[in-house]
């Protein structure tokens, strides 16, 4: 009898270590990976006054006119932009009025660096960003239509606030 | 992994028919148990799963030496000694474990032989403690949406070693060794970790531990087995009669 007992007991145990072999981890779905930049719109002549970018599309550089990552018909003053992670800047082309009379593109160049911090088995690493000493390059030009830039944060670490401050 | 489980599962069952012969012959001898005074058998062997399992899987290499020594009648001290190197790949991380592990503590056997056989059927426990490094070979940075190309991140950022590691764990254990030869015993365990204790570096977690194997999120046990062939050194200490 306890022989028959003991008999059972491996087996049992034989085929519970067997199912652990078919066990799966799912990064829990709304867990906060690589944090976007966080950008507002100001008006230039007034810096403390959020102002709406009329028909803004944001597209990589070797995109068709049509393809977009970012598009806001009806304008929008909050926008939140992908960093590139495989190299130490992103350049977005920023559409201002897209299609329209007085289209305006300017080609932003971000620089920043990236540290990486493990999150769990399932998530993986996470990147954070940190702009450099000279953060975005392509404004402020003749024709451009954004005329300066403030840093908020300089590091992006979330996507709770605003790191960027663009006027025009 | 998959080859691993298919082989677990086939030498898993031999052992369990085997054990099932056994039995059925216990039971028609009719022989009094000899309870004369055990001595003293050292009997020493190797674990044959992980070298077989490094032959097929390129990201495994692993080596295991076992062996007891029997003080009481049905007591052993048992000991393993173990050294692996595994490459795997969890979710969006490769990385490989390189470390060594040793085990202490001692079985209690249950089965009754009859008159000079030496078979166990075991409840264990064990100590462990292991040393090991990790290197994160590479890793996909996690996004909840993906806008430009994914790219490996293979060196700098968080890639690289991470090294003097160490765990502590308690093991329990049921197993079994049949003679097969004389003084040459087969033999597997199951065992059931617990973790008690581990140090893990600050930008990387605890996923694999040798001799402990998979170390789960939230979650302390863990589990192992081995298949072990042992030889019994044929001289034993005093105490026979």
């Amino acid at each position: 009898m306890k022989r028959k007992i003991i008999i059972s007991i491996l087996i049992i145990l034989s085929f519970t270590s067997l199912s652990k072999c078919e066990r799966d981890d799912i990064c829990i779905e709304g867990t906060k990976g690589t944090p976007n930049l966080i950008i507002r719109f100001f008006d230039a002549n007034n810096i403390n006054e959020p102002k709406n970018v009329p028909f803004l599309v944001i597209n990589k550089l070797d995109d068709d006119y049509r393809d977009y990552i970012r598009r806001y018909l009806l304008g929008n003053d909050s926008i939140s932009i992908p960093l590139k992670d495989s190299q130490d800047f992103t350049q977005l082309k920023f559409f201002y009025n897209w299609g329209g009379e007085n289209e305006n593109i300017d080609t932003l160049k971000i620089n920043h660096d990236r540290f990486d911090i493990y999150m769990d088995r399932a998530c993986g690493f996470k990147g954070q960003f940190i702009f450099n000493e000279n953060p975005i390059e392509g404004i402020g030009t003749e024709n451009s239509w954004i005329k300066s830039y403030k840093i908020i944060k300089d590091s992006i670490l979330n996507e709770n606030s605003m790191h960027l401050a663009l006027y025009h | 992994m998959k080859t691993a489980c298919t082989w677990h599962c086939i030498i898993s069952f031999i052992f369990i028919i085997n054990l099932q012969l056994l039995s059925a012959q216990s039971k028609k001898d009719s022989l009094v148990n000899d309870k004369t005074k055990a001595p003293l058998t050292l009997r020493f062997g190797v674990d044959l799963f992980q070298p077989a399992i490094s032959q097929f899987d390129k990201t495994f290499k692993g080596f295991e030496i076992v062996g007891d020594l029997r003080v009481k009648e049905n007591l052993y001290l048992s000991s393993e000694i173990g050294t692996l190197e595994r490459t795997q790949q969890s979710e969006l991380i490769n990385f490989t474990t390189s470390g060594s592990y040793i085990k202490f503590g001692f079985d209690f056997n249950m089965y009754k032989n009859w008159t000079g056989m030496n078979n166990q059927v075991y409840l264990g426990f064990r100590f462990a403690n292991s040393l090991y490094n990790h290197n994160i070979n590479n890793y996909l940075l996690y996004r909840t949406e993906q806008i430009f190309e994914e790219e490996l991140v293979q060196n700098e950022y968080s890639t690289g070693k991470l090294s003097d590691l160490n765990a502590q764990w308690i093991e329990f254990l049921v197993g079994m060794k049949v003679q097969v030869l004389k003084n040459t015993y087969m033999g597997f365990s199951l065992r059931l970790n617990r973790l008690l204790g581990s140090t893990s570096s600050e930008n990387f977690g605890v996923l694999f531990i040798p001799g402990f194997n998979r170390v789960t999120d939230e979650n302390i046990f863990g589990s192992s087995f081995n298949y072990t062939l042992t030889y019994s050194i044929p001289f034993k200490w005093g105490k026979s009669r």
